[in-house]
């Protein structure tokens, strides 16, 4: 039997959280070292389970599959392809850098470290899941750390932003729940042929033989616990509140990580295990997408606390990847999961940023700044070059990404020929000229902040603010450096996601 | 008779706490609590063993072989050994943690309390197994009188007395109805086993009657249940009794109760106006318990009324899966299930409020305010028992809901039928109570607490919430065998 990475990947650092329990309570530095340990080694092992994997394969690799329930078709079934393997890596280099700029943690420290390895192990359990029992346990075990990270170490407001957190995304869970088990009732006659497997769900597609209502009501039942997660609009109040009070590192994995799992969600579940559903939907999946895009980017304008400013435009951001799953060809897909991976860099980068300057002037107003481009040069370099990649500057991941995403959706809306080959039409053009609105508010609002924040005279009660320091700096460093690496070179990302991609379009469409 | 270890087990421990009380000492106090509690448990997994052993070929022939005053009485089924596994481990649990509470809260007779109830789990394993009408009756009065004692034994305390004779007096109300039941059902069909009253009533044209005397028996079961609009009395009496015996009672008769329901309706009323009759009641009974107990839940200030009515809620949880039985073999395996979960999450949420309360003998919410700090034991168990009632995996609470939407589903759900909305009443409701359960977590963790002096925890307490603990989190991960089990005994269990 081969090494089974993909467990050692997701059950490390549970096993880093439990020693953690078992280090006494005043050794801060031995349990911060555990973490950072702990984590370092995952990403390690990420890598090496991307260098095992084969990019130019579309389907499972890495498989590993054992029984677990085998009365209700329940296995334990893990792998991973083009699309969840840079979401895994993801996860493990933000984790690591969440952990590693949470070294300025004084209190609480060993809740603090334990939780935030349980909530590695199920973001990654949820990206290497394919059972759906599985998923479901990882996705829901996700929710738990979260609200203690918001609760405990949150800002002043932090016992609503946790409890609304924790209800919003709950109410998305329960509802895919039920779609699960309906899917798993409808997937064969007896309960021996009853099946709990995604890949195997997706082999027979068991929407079909469900009423039609049923089916769009289950359909609408996972769409909406994936777009509260994304968050889409009308779903997304939850999310500026839960990310203005969660410490800094809450917040980067948050945004980082953890938003991602909706459209992971929708591009891995709801597309392929319905794709008709999803294709009579896909339109005003496209209209929540431009609305959570122009809506995002217009709320983020209006923001006067940095944070929160940075919370809106994530939802504007993650409207590209909806828009560009909505669109369901290959460049949408693509794009779209691109966007997940350069969004979950990109808005660590701006979170860890708004983290570094509360830490020192203990204020988030854009206002309350001003010209600390004198007081703090590097600091004024490094928020330029993560402020531009945000607002899709060529050269940048966010460029290509969102590129990959209009040019999805505007063939998405032409492509008249192919449609009789299977490739349906589901939007039109002018789907694609909204959202490019959306990229001119972005450039806008970054712009705007940079210039009230960094900009115009010294303001001599922040003349004392020290520049940023070397552990910030390495925390940035590797995000940064793969944003410029990514948007000058995506074709080793471009080309295990476009594999996977053809392979679920290949196979809901025989092409 | 093999078969009936787990009853002679339980009068055998009651037996020597009666011996006990005679002359009672710490000493022999704390040795019959610890090795009764060890013998129930023990006890349950020999009765474990016994519902397996009654689904072999070879177990069925015992069961066969027992004496006619024994077999027409006593259903000695595997769903019977289920229940009686369950009234085993509630026995045990109960006396293991209420060792510093009667050590420190109780003056004296701390030895009958124990025994009775010991009594009382016998009643339950009778009240599952029962197959005829006058079983049933004694079943449920044994577990009532057992009940409204164990409700006052804090006699010095105001609230533990008012909380008796209001038990006492719903109860006695609730017990004429259903005695009121069981008398029409037997003038209407001559008989008294359940089979014999199918059978009576199968060639149809019953009239209403019928359907009437069942909605009666029901009544008393309801009362048992703490069935919306049978519920008033569960949150006086909680508060006001002894906290350990709220934990019991919480589950314990509750659970019998529910089985008793499943085994009764679906084997004597399957026939159409008395089936449609009860299973109208149980649907909106259940949709009832789980909306108004959770919502009410939200408001509480005092922690066991707190939990008094999220017991309510989960009672219609595990009405759905009642409700459904006739139409699913999936059912009475979903009730097993969740009882079994049910059982481990909240007597393990009951320890630790009794762990809590030893210490600082307050019940209130507020003064759960940075237990975190004071007790990361209590708080963390809090935060597991707190994620398994709402429903969340990988805990043993979300075993048992999965369970029982799948019976639900199991039907042939169709859009827009009344089960459908069922369903979604149940989910939603899970969120709901997510708000009050997580609430207090959010208390341990999120408030500063009012001293930094910590909560000891007792042995007792703390072994019976480790066990709780070891039960919440395997039931998942171990549920393949866990659920063969259960699911092969549930199938034979309507004979």
């Amino acid at each position: 039997m081969e090494f089974p990475i993909l467990s050692a990947l997701t059950y490390l650092p549970l096993v880093g959280a439990l020693i953690i329990i078992c280090i006494p309570r005043e050794r801060d530095e031995a349990i911060k070292a555990t973490a950072a340990s702990t984590s370092a080694l995952c990403l390690a092992l990420a890598i090496l389970a991307w260098l095992a994997f084969d990019n130019g394969v579309g389907g499972f690799q890495l498989e590993e599959r054992a029984e677990w329930i085998p009365q209700l078709g329940i296995s334990y079934h893990m792998g991973v392809d083009g699309i969840s393997m840079p979401m895994v890596f993801l996860t493990c280099l933000v984790s690591l850098v969440a952990i590693a700029y949470s070294w300025i943690v004084k209190e609480r420290v060993k809740e603090y470290f334990a939780l935030f390895l349980l909530l590695q192990t199920a973001c990654v359990g949820v990206f290497v899941a394919l059972d759906f029992f599985l998923f479901y346990i990882f996705w829901e075990i996700s929710l738990v750390p979260m609200y203690f990270i918001i609760g405990v170490w949150g800002g002043p407001k932090r016992e609503y932003a946790a409890i609304k957190f924790f209800l919003y995304t709950l109410v998305g869970s329960v509802l895919m729940l039920l779609g699960i088990i309906v899917l798993y009732f409808a997937s064969g006659d007896s309960p021996a042929e009853r099946t709990f497997d995604i890949v195997e769900l997706i082999a027979r597609q068991p929407a079909t033989s469900l009423a039609p209502g049923l089916a769009m009501a289950v359909f609408i039942g996972f769409f909406i616990a994936f777009a509260i997660k994304v968050p889409s609009f009308p779903f997304h109040t939850w999310l500026p509140d839960a990310h203005v009070e969660a410490p800094t590192a809450g917040s980067v994995i948050l945004a980082g990580i953890l938003l991602k799992l909706g459209s992971y969600g929708m591009v891995r579940i709801n597309m392929p295990l319905m794709p008709e559903e999803w294709m009579v939907a896909a339109p005003w999946i496209g209209v929540l997408a431009l609305i959570s895009i122009i809506y995002g980017s217009l709320a983020a304008m209006a923001q006067s606390d940095l944070k929160k400013l940075i919370a809106y435009s994530s939802i504007g951001h993650m409207g590209f990847v909806t828009l560009g799953l909505a669109a369901m060809n290959v460049q949408g897909i693509s794009g779209a999961v691109l966007q997940m991976f350069s969004h979950g860099l990109i808005t660590s980068c701006l979170f860890l940023l708004v983290g570094v300057i509360y830490e020192r002037a203990h204020i988030r107003e854009i206002n309350g700044f001003g010209g600390l481009g004198q007081i703090m040069p590097k600091y004024f370099g490094v928020f330029i070059f993560v402020a531009m990649a945000s607002l899709g500057l060529p050269a940048l991941s966010g460029f290509v990404a969102e590129l990959y995403v209009l040019l999805g959706t505007y063939a998405s809306g032409s492509a008249l020929e192919t449609s009789t080959e299977g490739f349906a039409v589901l939007m039109s053009p002018w789907f694609a000229y909204t959202a490019i609105i959306g990229i001119v508010l972005t450039a806008a609002y970054m712009l705007w902040t940079v210039q009230r924040v960094f900009m115009g005279e010294k303001n001599e009660r922040w003349a004392g603010l020290k520049d940023i320091n070397s552990l910030e700096l390495a925390c940035l460093a590797p995000l940064m450096a793969l944003t410029l690496f990514v948007g000058c070179y995506p074709g080793p990302l471009l080309r295990p996601i476009e594999a996977a991609t053809m392979h679920i379009l290949g196979a809901l469409f025989g092409t | 008779m093999i078969y009936l270890i787990p009853e002679l087990l339980l009068v055998l421990v009651g037996a020597i706490g009666l011996v006990i009380a005679c002359a009672p000492s710490r000493e022999r106090l704390r040795a019959y609590t610890v090795l009764g509690g060890v013998a129930c448990i023990g006890g349950a997994v020999g009765a474990g063993y016994l519902a397996h052993l009654a689904t072999t070929a070879e177990g069925a022939q015992i069961a066969e072989s027992a004496p006619v005053y024994l077999s027409t009485t006593l259903a000695l089924d595997p769903f019977s050994r289920v229940f009686a596994a369950l009234a085993l481990l509630v026995c045990g649990l109960t006396f293991i943690f209420s060792k510093e509470y009667l050590e420190r809260r109780l003056d004296d007779h701390q030895p009958e309390l124990l025994a009775i109830i010991a009594f009382a789990s016998m009643g339950m394993c009778t009240l599952a197994a029962a197959r005829e009408l006058i079983t049933i009756w004694f079943s449920v009065e044994l577990l009532s009188v057992c009940g409204y004692v164990l409700a006052a034994f804090l006699k010095d305390d105001e609230r533990s007395v008012e909380a008796a004779l209001k038990y006492f007096i719903l109860g006695a109300t609730s017990s004429v109805f259903m005695l009121f039941g069981l008398s029409y059902v037997y003038g209407l069909t001559g008989r008294l086993d359940l089979v014999g009253i199918m059978e009576a009533t199968a060639g149809g044209n019953i009239g209403v009657l019928l359907p009437t005397a069942a909605v009666l028996m029901l009544v008393g079961f309801g009362f048992k249940v703490a069935m919306v609009p049978f519920h008033m009395w569960c949150p006086d009496v909680y508060e006001g009794a002894p906290t350990p015996v709220t934990a019991f009672l919480s589950v314990g008769p509750k659970l019998a109760a529910l089985a008793a329901l499943a085994r009764v309706f679906s084997i004597a009323f399957p026939h159409d106006t008395a089936r449609v009759a009860w299973e109208g009641v149980l649907f909106w009974g259940a949709i009832l318990s789980m909306t108004l107990g959770n919502a009410v839940a939200l408001k509480q200030s005092n922690i066991k009324r707190m939990l008094a009515y999220s017991s309510i809620a989960h009672a219609g949880y595990m009405l759905v899966a009642v409700f459904v039985t006739l139409q699913t073999d999936m059912a009475l395996a979903a009730l097993s299930v969740y009882a079994f979960a049910y059982l481990f999450m909240n007597l393990g949420a009951f320890a630790v409020i009794i762990a809590f309360s030893n210490h600082t003998r307050s019940d209130s919410v507020r003064s759960y305010n940075g237990l975190a700090i004071r007790s990361p034991y209590l708080a963390w168990s809090w935060v597991v028992f707190g994620i398994s009632l709402v429903g969340l995996p990988p805990l043993a609470g979300f075993l048992g809901k999965v369970f029982i939407i799948m019976a639900a589903v199991d039907t042939g759900l169709t859009w827009g039928s009344p089960l459908m909305w069922l369903l979604i009443v149940l989910v939603l409701n899970s969120v709901v109570s997510l708000y009050y359960y997580i609430g207090v977590a959010g208390r341990m963790f999120f408030k500063p607490p009012v001293t930094d002096e910590p909560v000891p925890v007792g042995g007792g307490v703390g072994t019976a919430i480790g066990i709780c603990l070891a039960g919440t989190f395997l039931m998942v991960l171990a549920a393949g065998p866990i659920i063969s089990a259960i699911q092969s005994s549930a199938l034979f269990v309507l004979r």
